[in-house]
């Protein structure tokens, strides 16, 4: 009611109320001397309305006017624009005054959906992927791709329908285990260390266990085809271990052929140990496939 | 309150060059912009008391209005209260927003960077009568926008809507989406807030 009062928009019956009340409350009275004089205070505001720079139009326009002069000139934000980097993009963005006929035209206002459209042209995608940051994961992948490719054997050129089949899928992967394996048997440093670890373990082994092999000589010599008497045995060991090392192992087979040398290494350790039936007995310890296909064979 | 035949006019003119707009005139686009940012900047800067943040606000409110002039309905309501409603809601955002930030300092701080207020030219220029005249009303208009930034902001957008925009309370009550009742009492105690708040420099104008 107290705006009423103000605006003078009261009927007289009501402001006749209205006085009658004011008249006899003191608060009633104050609030609207406040009012009053608040409504006063504002009259002295309005006047003075406060004016935009001269910017604030052009950069309103410059906005809404289409993608055209979004590109080329930075949009005007505030305070915070000097804050803006540079254009990144790995190449000069020549296609913009092409791109939309409708924002070519001088100031035309640019309708919703034509922006939509727009967003997924050839020439767009084409400017969104052109970003450093994503040219630069795209070869860092491929190089990832061919490394890959190239580590584990796999050449483009050369594949075909037939390799894709799971079994062909599986036989390559297997494959490829076995390449691995074989590389990682040929390095000599793996070699090295194997015979380092056979040694030791088999002096370890001569130490405790030398006494009691002793008594019992060698029972797998005894169902050998040719009968050898005793002291041909020490010359015999060696080359049968040879022969033992040289059959198939799962994983060494390659190594003992491609390494020769090594090989030969090996079985000049063993000769100046292998008179011993514990040494022996040692030995194949370290090779139970070949003791396994050998007792295969025997029986 | 009833429109003038002026108004009206004004009104239907608006009206046309939204169509105008809607069916893709720049040329429309360019007039409703320059028809109506002096408006929407003026409200903003008497709800902040910040020119930058009124320009911020203000191109806010237009690139708002051009993204959705498409789903603007004459028939509804009037393109003057549909785009005072965007730019109070932006302003009611802008003021959550800045909520931590802002500092509740005195009205009687300084007045540095009130591009209403006085500057240093007119601080250090000479003390002829007219000129201290000019400087006292200036830091006056600065002291009542100060006040009015201290009013809470239902009170405030209610009094800036009312006594500065000249909208009616049928059209306020739209925008606030309050009843008129409301709209009515808030525009009092806002006024007598902001006389309160004013008390002190009363005397020495009055």
């Amino acid at each position: 009611m107290l705006v009423d009062v103000l605006d003078g928009t009261l009927s007289t019956v009501d402001q006749a109320t209205f006085d009658l009340h004011v008249a006899g409350c003191p608060s009633c009275t104050a609030m609207l001397a406040d009012a009053r004089r608040g409504a006063a205070w504002l009259t002295m505001l309005k006047p003075h309305r406060p004016e935009p720079s001269v910017t604030l139009l052009e950069s309103i326009l410059t906005q809404t006017s289409g993608i055209t002069n979004k590109v080329n000139e930075p949009i005007v934000l505030g305070g915070s624009d000097h804050l803006r980097t540079p254009n990144t993009l790995l190449e000069s963005p020549a296609w913009t005054p092409a791109l939309n006929p409708a924002a070519t035209a001088p100031a035309k206002v640019l309708p919703f959906r034509e922006r939509i459209a727009n967003a997924f042209r050839l020439d767009t995608l084409r400017h969104t992927f052109m970003q450093p940051r994503l040219a630069m994961t795209a070869a860092m992948a491929f190089f990832s791709i061919a490394l890959t490719l190239n580590l584990t054997g796999v050449r483009l050129s050369e594949l075909r329908a037939s390799d894709f089949k799971p079994s062909s899928i599986k036989r390559t992967f297997y494959g490829t285990t076995a390449s691995v394996m074989r590389t990682f048997d040929n390095m000599r440093v793996v070699y090295e260390l194997e015979s380092r670890v056979r040694d030791i373990q088999r002096a370890s082994d001569n130490e405790t266990s030398a006494p009691s092999d002793q008594n019992t000589p060698a029972p797998r010599n005894q169902p050998s085809r040719d009968q050898q008497s005793p002291s041909q045995k020490p010359q015999d060991q060696p080359d049968n271990q040879d022969h033992k090392q040289a059959s198939p192992r799962p994983k060494s087979g390659s190594s003992r052929r491609e390494s020769p040398q090594g090989h030969l290494q090996y079985v000049g350790q063993l000769s100046g140990r292998g008179t011993s039936p514990a040494a022996t007995n040692d030995f194949e310890l370290f090779a139970p496939n070949v003791y396994k296909q050998q007792q295969g064979e025997l029986a | 309150m009833e429109r003038t035949p002026e108004q009206e006019a004004a009104q239907e003119a608006l009206a046309k060059l939204v169509r105008q707009c809607i069916a893709g005139d720049s040329q429309a686009w360019q007039q409703l912009v320059a028809s109506q940012h002096r408006r929407i900047y003026a409200i903003c800067y008497r709800f902040t008391g910040s020119g930058s943040d009124a320009e911020d606000l203000t191109q806010e409110v237009f690139l708002k209005l051009y993204k959705n002039l498409t789903s603007f309905d004459l028939q509804k309501g009037s393109f003057q209260t549909w785009i005072t409603t965007l730019a109070r809601n932006l302003l009611v955002d802008h003021f959550r927003r800045t909520r931590q930030d802002r500092a509740t300092d005195s009205i009687d701080a300084s007045f540095d960077g009130e591009e209403d207020g006085p500057t240093i030219a007119d601080r250090l220029a000479d003390h002829r009568e007219s000129q201290e005249k000019h400087v006292a009303n200036l830091e006056l208009r600065g002291r009542i926008q100060k006040a009015l930034g201290q009013l809470s902001p239902e009170l405030r957008e209610a009094v800036i809507l009312r006594d500065l925009e000249d909208m009616d309370y049928k059209e306020i009550s739209q925008v606030l989406r309050i009843p008129e009742g409301t709209v009515k009492s808030r525009i009092s105690r806002g006024r007598g807030e902001l006389a309160r708040l004013l008390q002190r420099i009363e005397g020495q104008v009055v």
